[in-house]
């Protein structure tokens, strides 16, 4: 079976206490795509968020600075930057990387310097064998929320790994400190939503606090986000035996052929599950949640609790996030291969997105459970 | 609900070349044609893709489904290099299945659902972001303001109305636009008209000009709406709302009626026009787009040529040559898109036109005149 990384962690947070209000329960989202930075500044502007925690990673890729960049265009804003280096030099791509990324890392110091902005670098160890690059990143996001004071956050997961970013919007999520909290995404248009930076992976394991509570019962129910690389989901097939099998495929995308460039490489395991293909968006993690929601819903109507459900995030990010959403709302694990390396390919710069996913568009409710 | 097994894709492919004898013989015939290039990496998913969605292209017969009509297709094509061009414009192909085309109809269900959220915030002057208030008085909104109409059969409209959460009721949904006087009073109350189709490539269906003589007409659906509706409802926004839209055709449609030289549309004055869509086609997808994203340019040049080289002139009638024929697609749009139930005009007609009877994707012609 799959290891069970993050089970303490999921303890420990479920130890702490819950306070949500507003969040997104599956019937609307809200989220805004950008053409520049003015859109983003007049959104920004809108929102009258006055103080903001930013998080993001420094990557070697050029996106990785597009919206600290655009953040210094709004006025009146504070931000407090926290930056996860994601450099190693244990990375065979290391001597490579490092130069691009040093200029990342140089260029993000220097608007912190020049916006007289708090600036937390933090160090993780992405690619060793032995841990997973999330603790450092959890531990400086658990500090900022010890104090009581309500705050907004704006998570950039353009460069960051998803195993550092579902468990950090969880932390986010479930802490009633957090009063808004946006996700921001720059696509790069050299491989747009199907990235493939990353050249070799882990095997199956939970993602960090994401791990499942329960042991595994006699019928399971598999949905694989399938993206542009086939390899961790054959890993997980190898590992796992599951009953059921849906695999998730991105439609509709901004780029129409991803669909079909997606059907073609998985065609060993959708061979055999095409009527079993659920559709859901390249690019609006809302609607992926939504789709994922009722399809869970249904399984669950007629198992119970005895389905057990496992989501694989191999999508693309904008699709991870929507996972996240549907993890959170019907309490699912996710199983994922962590990738070892990346290539160190600097990409380019496509259109950015947000997606609000707690805070001020969502509306508190009778039924919440924590109110 | 099935237990995986390890390797079912050669357990599926065996049940499929047993079953299928046709397509078997098709695929082997295919395989021994001479085609330059990586054969293998062309054809290699051919039958899994025909399995998948090509066979459910609703114009084919039992007897003769994608793998059959791609052999014939191919055998036109006179040298090794042509083969290897047409196969490569298989492996780009975007054909949209009935699944997909039910799947933009929710997602532009969706994009119409945050439009209104966003207007009744605009109209009950809330708070910036206060959607929470706004979908909570979205369903008496959409009652008392909103009409769906369908601009053709392929709008399945009714889909469209059973998957969109019981906001919207029997009676604001019109199956097609062009209603009686009567009829339209019933609506005479609504201030959003929701346009729904199921594609538009050139815009020009919609909206277009034509020429006789010495007459100029401005002529299509949008015209033929106004007239019908217009001065019996005055509403105050109108949205365009096709499940697929060519980038081609959106720039068209937002210069035609929204830009600085719009047309003057007949009937009364048009109110603000919006368009909301499921899926946009990217304006690079076509081959006469120097920029295309899915060939290199040597590709795209010999694809170019292969529209042109089989090009057969009988396809055109007074309708196509509208839109400047159909070499290239109807309105030149140039992308090789297929719908499981007909292939638009809009893609080039090397894959939908012979006078011999070997179209891949044969196209049923609604209009000649």
């Amino acid at each position: 079976m799959v290891q069970l990384d993050g089970e303490r962690a999921l303890q420990a947070i479920s130890e702490a206490p819950k306070v949500m209000a507003r969040y997104f329960r599956g019937d609307y989202g809200f989220k805004v795509d950008f053409e520049g930075p003015l859109d983003f500044e007049v959104f920004f502007q809108k929102t009258q968020i006055g103080a903001l925690n930013f998080l993001a990673g420094c990557g070697f890729e050029s996106r990785t600075v597009v919206i600290m960049q655009w953040l210094t265009r709004v006025t009146n804003l504070k931000v407090s930057c926290k930056i996860v280096d994601l450099l190693n030099r244990q990375d065979p791509q290391y001597p490579e990387a490092s130069k691009l990324q040093r200029r990342n890392m140089d260029t993000m110091v220097e608007i912190a310097e020049e916006e007289t902005w708090p600036f937390d670098r933090i160090a993780t160890n992405l690619y060793t064998e032995e841990t997973l690059a999330h603790q450092p990143v959890l531990n400086s996001l658990r500090q900022a929320l010890a104090t009581k004071t309500r705050s907004d956050f704006l998570l950039d997961i353009s460069s960051l790994p998803r195993y550092i970013v579902l468990p950090a919007l969880r932390v986010l999520w479930e802490s009633s400190s957090v009063r808004n909290l946006l996700v921001a995404y720059t696509e790069d248009p050299s491989v747009w939503a199907l990235e493939h930076q990353a050249t070799r992976f882990r095997k199956p394991a939970f993602v960090p606090l994401f791990s499942s509570p329960r042991p595994a019962r006699n019928f399971s129910v598999w949905f694989p986000i399938l993206g542009r690389d086939k390899t961790p989901i054959d890993m997980i097939l190898k590992s796992i035996s599951f009953g059921d099998t849906y695999p998730v495929v991105g439609f509709p995308s901004t780029r129409p052929i991803e669909t079909d460039q997606i059907v073609r490489l998985h065609r060993n395991i959708l061979a055999d599950n095409t009527e079993n293909i659920v559709f859901a968006s390249m690019n609006d993690p809302f609607q992926l949640s939504m789709r994922l929601n009722g399809a869970i819903d249904e399984i669950r109507n007629v198992f119970g609790e005895e389905a057990r459900i496992v989501i694989s995030p191999h999508g693309s990010k904008p699709q991870s996030v929507g996972v996240f959403l549907t993890a959170m709302l019907r309490g699912v694990p996710l199983v994922y291969c962590p990738p070892f390396s990346y290539r160190p390919k600097q990409g380019k710069i496509g259109p950015s997105h947000l997606y609000w996913v707690k805070g001020t568009p969502y509306g508190k409710r009778r039924e919440d459970p924590y109110l | 609900m099935s237990q995986i097994r390890k390797n079912p894709s050669d357990q599926k492919r065996d049940s499929v070349l047993r079953k299928d004898g046709a397509d078997v013989e098709a695929f082997r015939r295919i395989g021994r044609l001479k085609i330059s290039g990586k054969k293998d990496d062309l054809t290699g998913d051919l039958q899994f893709m025909a399995e998948y969605k090509y066979d459910s292209y609703e114009i084919y017969s039992p007897v003769k489904k994608f793998l059959p009509s791609l052999l014939e297709w191919l055998t036109q094509f006179k040298s090794k290099t042509e083969k290897e061009t047409a196969l490569l414009l298989i492996r780009k192909l975007l054909f949209v299945s009935r699944k997909e085309i039910l799947e933009l109809s929710q997602i532009t269900f969706q994009s119409i659902l945050r439009e209104l959220l966003e207007e009744i915030v605009r109209v009950d002057k809330l708070s910036p972001f206060d959607y929470s208030t706004a979908f909570r008085k979205l369903g008496p909104f959409i009652r008392d303001n909103c009409v769906f109409i369908a601009m053709s059969d392929g709008a399945q409209i009714d889909y469209f109305r059973r998957h969109s959460n019981e906001l919207i009721e029997n009676d604001q949904v019109v199956p097609y636009y062009k209603l009686d006087e009567q009829e339209v009073r019933k609506f005479s109350k609504a201030k959003y008209a929701f346009l729904v189709d199921d594609m538009c490539g050139s815009g020009k269906t919609f909206l277009r000009v034509e020429t006789q003589g010495n007459k100029r007409a401005v002529t299509g659906q949008l015209p033929r709406f106004n007239r019908i509706w217009g001065s019996t409802v005055h509403f105050k926004a109108i949205y365009y709302c096709p499940y697929l839209m060519a980038e081609k055709g959106l720039q068209y449609l937002e210069q035609k009626i929204n830009g600085p030289h719009r047309l003057e549309i007949p009937g009364p004055k048009l109110p603000e026009f919006r368009f909301l869509y499921g899926m946009a086609i990217p304006q690079d997808y076509s081959i006469l787009s120097s920029k295309n994203r899915l060939f290199n340019r040597k590709e795209r040049l010999r694809l170019i040529q292969l529209c042109r080289r089989y090009y057969d002139k009988r396809v055109e009638n007074p309708a196509t040559m509208k839109g400047g024929g159909c070499k290239f697609g109807f309105g030149q749009v140039g992308v090789f898109l297929v719908r499981y139930n007909n292939t638009p005009n809009n893609t080039p007609s090397i894959l939908w036109y012979s006078s011999t009877e070997n179209a891949l994707f044969k196209r049923l012609v609604r209009h000649q005149k």
